[in-house]
């Protein structure tokens, strides 16, 4: 498990070592840092991918995130035209630090390193295993037809960056997966692959629902097909996902990934709450929460206190101890690089403090309705 | 420890109420929270048992307000107010403060309610906060309300003697009561060298460093950065307090703090009285400029925090 990810010169951030938990949720105003973190870990995966990272190369752009050049990716108060990207993790006892330190070449998009572990000195983190998840804010929306990827799915177990390849991985694994029992949803607890028990957390966003992956004949399509229950037990008639709801195709890649995931793996998901209900959003929290404490390290992105409650919940009901989870709450003033604080969490899920403007909205709004 | 305010369960009316009664006394109730709350941002309300069951008279609950479609906001931003019940929770934030060893009652002979236990309003004196009633009886439209206080000295002996406690129904009740509230709030000394004359009992869960000595006795009268110190210092050692009891696993700070970087990591290293460097990683800010107070977390002979710096961020030229 990474310990920290440290950011030098890298786009909002002057320099900072922000601790990772197993289960890390960064929030605050737009613009104030949050997603930069998620893309230094973009960076750094899309590099290792892209046989860029052994090289001495940091790549830029990618299938993950798109940065731009050297110019987007350096902060701009900088007093040496030069980005670093670290990662911590403690092996055996002792702490290891792994360190990328490039000129930003301003009008490059891949960087190479000046400095970087030695080949052989890099294990093989979580980050760059079999089974990484990085599912963007812009994910798959209801579709006709989706595709396949052999080498996504198969060899890396991968959803791709937008969920994509979400219908592929359910046909490939739908029923070879058996998930965790921390991860089994209560509502179904006698059927425990990997499609059993995403139907299952399915109840919660859409009660009745049901989804499965059919591949179309003579092409390197899949297909979603939805149904909801009729009177009895029985399902009505299959349903275009551009006929359900919008919400249940944007969260199935974060439920996929969440009940698929295999400890020592990471995932990263952006905004798990879009186009869900606020019940919904708690659930995806707690969900978020059982997979973190799976041994998943889960990286959060959310503007949503219903996430955020459904972790505080998970805490509270003994599920997910205090300890392995970090919030990071970032705030940037103008001119001035982000900074960001750390609320800790007790084991009643009550917040050590609640920094001005930390999902305070709510109560802010009443106070003015009650004016 | 932030205004602490108890809901005075023998304001509710014991006769029939009628429903636009009841929900006047709720909105004046939240109207009188939101000026208690104007005082201090950290007010905590204590009630007897959980607000949606407080009794509004009449069989009108909280929740039975909230659930017939209305008032939601009020009820919603009462449980807001860091809402706890039953009062015991706010005893666990003054371990110094024996629930056994007093007892206070409405005055003797007071009309209507004299003799009968008051819980809130006891707990109100007790930690310097504020009773909330419900201005159903002239009784309780009274700022301060006195009391008997029955107390176990120390050689086993009781002691009774009379107080009074601060009381509010209506927000006017906080214009009457800010400047005490205040002065209770703030902290009970005039500077930095205070502090460091009487840090043994202030701060017994913290133990700091000779060089501390210096930056804490120079900080003058007057100067904003001293109450700041005192509510990091205060927040720290009730931390650290409620982790050597064993009370919570690792110390809960009521603020952030966070690890010094590593590349930072060269700038807090310092000599501890015995003259061995140690490295003071963990820090908080330390308003109102850019101030840290660093320190660590030690062990052994018991668990404390050792204050390692206070003042200016260090290596920022």
């Amino acid at each position: 498990m990474l310990d920290f990810i440290g950011l030098e010169n890298f786009k909002a951030f002057e320099d900072i070592e922000l601790s990772l938990g197993n289960l890390t949720l960064l929030s605050g105003l737009n613009g104030s840092g949050k997603s930069t973190v998620l893309q230094a870990i973009g960076v750094l995966r899309q590099s290792f991918d892209g046989r860029f990272l052994l090289e001495g190369e940091l790549a830029l752009n990618g299938e993950l995130v798109e940065i731009g050049t050297g110019r987007d990716a350096l902060y701009q108060g900088f007093a040496k035209a030069e980005i670093a990207l670290s990662l911590g993790e403690t092996r055996q006892g002792e702490d290891h630090v792994y360190r990328w330190l490039v000129p930003a070449e301003l009008e490059a998009d891949v960087l190479t390193c000046t400095s970087k572990p030695e080949r052989g000195e890099l294990p093989l983190l979580d980050l760059f295993d079999r089974g990484f998840q990085f599912l963007r804010a812009d994910r798959i929306t209801p579709s006709v037809t989706f595709p396949k990827s052999q080498d996504a799915v198969r060899q890396k177990r991968f959803l791709g960056a937008r969920g994509e390849y979400t219908a592929h991985f359910l046909l490939e694994f739908g029923e070879q997966i058996t998930t965790a029992e921390i991860v089994r949803s209560p509502h179904e607890e006698k059927a425990f692959s990997l499609i059993a028990q995403v139907n299952a957390w399915m109840q919660e966003f859409s009660p009745g629902v049901r989804v499965g992956a059919q591949p179309v004949p003579m092409t390197d399509l899949v297909r979603l097909v939805f149904t909801y229950k009729g009177e009895g037990a029985a399902h009505g008639d299959p349903l275009r996902p551009t006929n359900v709801g919008f919400g249940l195709t944007h969260a199935l890649p974060v439920i996929t990934a969440c009940l698929a995931a295999e400890p020592g793996t990471m995932l990263v998901v952006e905004n798990p709450e879009a186009q869900l209900h606020p019940r919904g959003q708690v659930s995806i929290g707690r969900l978020l929460a059982l997979a973190a404490a799976n041994g998943v390290q889960v990286i959060i992105e959310s503007h949503s206190d219903h996430v955020l409650n459904g972790i505080r919940l998970a805490v509270k009901d003994g599920l997910l101890a205090p300890k392995q989870a970090k919030l990071h709450f970032f705030t940037r003033e103008p001119g001035q690089p982000s900074d960001y604080q750390t609320p800790t969490l007790t084991e009643e899920g009550r917040l050590s403090y609640w920094p001005k403007g930390f999902f305070d909205q709510w109560e802010k709004s009443l106070d003015k309705l009650l004016d | 420890m932030p205004l602490q305010l108890f809901l005075n369960g023998l304001s509710t009316p014991a006769g029939a109420v009628h429903r636009e009664q009841a929900i006047e006394y709720l909105v004046g109730l939240v109207r009188t929270a939101r000026a208690a709350k104007a005082i201090d941002d950290q007010a905590i309300l204590n009630c007897e048992e959980p607000l949606n069951g407080f009794s509004l008279g009449g069989g009108f609950s909280i929740a039975a307000l909230r659930n017939s479609g209305e008032f939601a906001e009020e009820s919603q931003y009462l449980k807001a107010l860091n809402n706890r019940a039953p009062f015991n929770h706010v005893l666990e934030d003054a371990p110094e403060v024996d629930p056994n060893a007093f007892e206070y009652r409405i005055l003797a002979g007071t009309a209507t309610w004299g003799g009968a236990l008051a819980n809130a309003l006891g707990l109100a004196h007790r930690l310097k906060g504020l009773g909330l009633s419900l201005p159903s009886h002239e009784a309780w439209l009274s700022r301060v309300i006195a009391l008997d206080l029955l107390e176990l000295a120390q050689d086993g002996d009781t002691v009774d003697s009379q107080v009074e406690a601060r009381n509010a129904c209506v927000p006017a009740d906080l214009e009457f009561h800010e400047v005490s509230i205040r002065a209770d709030l703030r902290p009970p000394f005039a500077n930095g060298a205070e502090i460091w004359a009487h840090r043994a009992e202030l701060f017994p869960s913290l133990a700091f460093i000779p060089r501390t000595r210096q930056q804490i006795e120079g900080i003058l009268p007057g100067d904003p950065m001293l109450e700041q110190l005192w509510i990091k210092l205060a927040g720290m050692n009730q931390a650290v307090a409620d982790w050597a009891s064993g009370a919570v696993p690792h110390p809960v700070f009521p603020f952030n703090v966070r690890p010094e970087s590593t590349s930072r990591k060269k700038y807090v290293k310092f000599n501890d009285a015995d003259d061995v460097e140690r490295t003071f990683s963990d820090h908080c800010d330390l308003a109102p400029t850019e101030g840290r107070i660093h320190f660590l977390l030690m062990t052994e002979p018991k668990k404390h925090a050792l204050v390692g710096h206070v003042g200016r961020k260090l290596g920022i030229g």
